[in-house]
């Protein structure tokens, strides 16, 4: 392993994050160096994209290798809140690419290996320990190869955290902030032969998945939670969303909540019926403690926070990947700005921030229930939503009706100053036809 | 149309918006989806250094990027 004493950027995580901002910079010019502590392919979770993630691939140029890769294509949405059922599909909102189903494993894979051919130092089996921004122009990154003693360090002029959710800037500064009104855990695992449910509101079986495209599934679980349903070319993803407090009757370990979890499985209406059948991946069961946070800063001297390593929201509406793409272009771009003027660092650094953090808090009011508005995240809700073209207006208001999460967003629409969004792209149906 | 104004139009039109070959200045540049989230920065850096001047983060918003007519009237109160 031949690691450079120093290069322009050092980049924290080898997720769709860190693959796409450092590919974006290696494109530009730049020597980027790239740390990922596990080796890819690597298991994670996230499997559900909507057809915005495209037009970040085009940009690096991955889209052709996703594209030929023959992930499962998915139609749109189903979502069953509180017994009634509502779908979506993304065609009616004119997206000229598909939203897809896809195995993280291999999707971050192709984008790892698309980065290392863009001519970005890839790093694996290697961890950064700790940041050090002390030294103005000498900023530097301590890491360690697994299974190493020693560490070694590398200076740069920029570190972008890509860490995901071990964020791992935001916990040594200390700037995370835990939504403390929401905190959930997932629990998850994989089934064979699912049935799954198509954009005509029929169940079919699992082998029609490459002629009649799938929706995600979404049903509401105990009032807050949630489930997913998500069919991947050999197996479906089945999960959990749970408040903490709700789980907190369930004690700790993971074989019991593992037996929880497959008894909710065959209980919860309608995913009973989906899996009638269908046989559970020994193995396969997941779980993540973890809650919705934000920082209170998203860069500073020498750093930029990007993808869950800056944010992360209750993913019932499969952003996650796109906000990732979208921060990794962001940083991107301030960072190319910032080496060419120096001087001005500090002024990209802001935009990069009020940016970003008006798209995290339109998510946020998009996904989260009871949160507590004050007057300037209303305010950048607001202008969020006016960015953003009619479609997508259009799409983000179906959203918001699909469940009871999006008060808040609802009440930013309606006093946004013309009137209300709305739009009328979803049907309501009166029964899934097993 | 002044030359701040074509200078604009031209590099969006060349930029973003393939199948125009002019655009209403009051056009909405944003609903009609001629510049996304990114087109959005790229238009930062473009104006920056066509016209020699500097935008704020508290300047990169909707009023301001809506149409060729307010991203002239942006232009314009800092070339002065």
């Amino acid at each position: 392993m031949n690691i450079p004493k120093r290069c322009d950027v050092v980049v924290i995580g080898g997720g769709p994050a860190g693959s796409t901002v450092s590919a974006l910079l290696s494109q530009r010019g730049y020597e980027v160096v790239l740390f990922d502590k596990a080796r890819h392919p690597r298991y994670t979770v996230g499997e559900s994209l909507i057809p915005h993630f495209w037009k970040y691939c085009e940009l690096t140029g991955v889209d052709k290798k996703i594209a030929a890769d023959g992930f499962i294509q998915k139609s749109g949405g189903t979502v069953i809140w509180n017994g009634v059922i509502r779908q979506m599909q993304f065609k009616d909102f004119g997206y000229p690419r598909p939203a897809l189903h896809v195995e993280r494993d291999r999707f971050d894979h192709i984008l790892l290996e698309h980065a290392r051919e863009q001519g970005v130092q890839v790093f694996q089996e290697v961890a950064a320990a700790s940041i050090d921004l002390d030294h103005g122009e000498r900023t530097s990154v301590l890491y360690r190869p697994n299974g190493e003693k020693t560490s070694a360090e590398i200076g740069c002029r920029f570190i972008v955290d890509a860490s995901g959710q071990h964020a791992l800037i935001a916990r040594q500064l200390g700037i995370r902030v835990i939504d403390e009104g929401f905190r959930f855990m997932s629990i998850w695992g994989y089934f064979n032969n699912s049935k799954y449910i198509a954009a005509d509101g029929r169940a079919y079986p699992f082998a029609k998945l490459r002629d009649i495209p799938p929706t995600t599934f979404v049903t509401n679980v105990d009032g807050w939670g949630w489930l997913w349903h998500i069919p991947q070319r050999e197996s479906t993803s089945v999960g959990l969303v749970l408040p903490q407090e709700q789980m907190k009757a369930i004690k700790g370990s993971d074989e019991a909540l593992e037996g929880y979890f497959l008894r909710r499985c065959r209980e919860i209406p309608y995913l009973d019926r989906l899996l009638e059948g269908a046989e559970y991946c020994e193995g396969s069961f997941h779980v993540i403690r973890d809650y919705s946070y934000r920082p209170t800063e998203l860069a500073g001297p020498g750093y930029f926070l990007i993808g869950d390593a800056a944010a992360f929201t209750d993913p019932i509406f499969s952003i996650g990947v796109v906000l990732a793409m979208y921060s990794a272009y962001l940083s991107a771009w301030a960072i190319d700005r910032s080496f060419k003027q120096p001087q001005r660092t500090a002024g990209n650094q802001a935009i990069f921030a009020k940016q970003f953090m008006t798209r995290l808090e339109a998510s946020r009011a998009l996904a989260l229930p009871r949160y507590g508005y004050g007057g300037d995240e209303g305010e950048m809700v607001k202008k969020s939503i006016q960015f953003e073209t009619s479609l997508e207006q259009e799409l983000m208001y179906v959203v918001s009706t699909l469940t009871t999460r999006s008060e808040n967003f609802i009440e930013m629409c309606r006093k946004k100053e013309g009137g209300m969004i709305t739009s009328s792209k979803y049907r309501k149906l009166a029964e899934i036809a097993f | 149309m002044n030359h701040i104004q074509e200078q604009i139009q031209n590099y969006i039109v060349t930029q973003f918006a393939f199948d125009h070959t002019a655009l209403d200045p009051a056009e909405d540049l944003l609903n009609q989806g001629i510049v996304d989230s990114i087109g959005i920065l790229q238009l930062v850096t473009y104006i920056e250094e066509t016209f020699h001047i500097q935008i704020n983060d508290d300047e990169i918003t909707p009023e301001n990027f809506r149409s060729l007519n307010t991203l002239t009237n942006l232009v314009m109160q800092k070339v002065q």
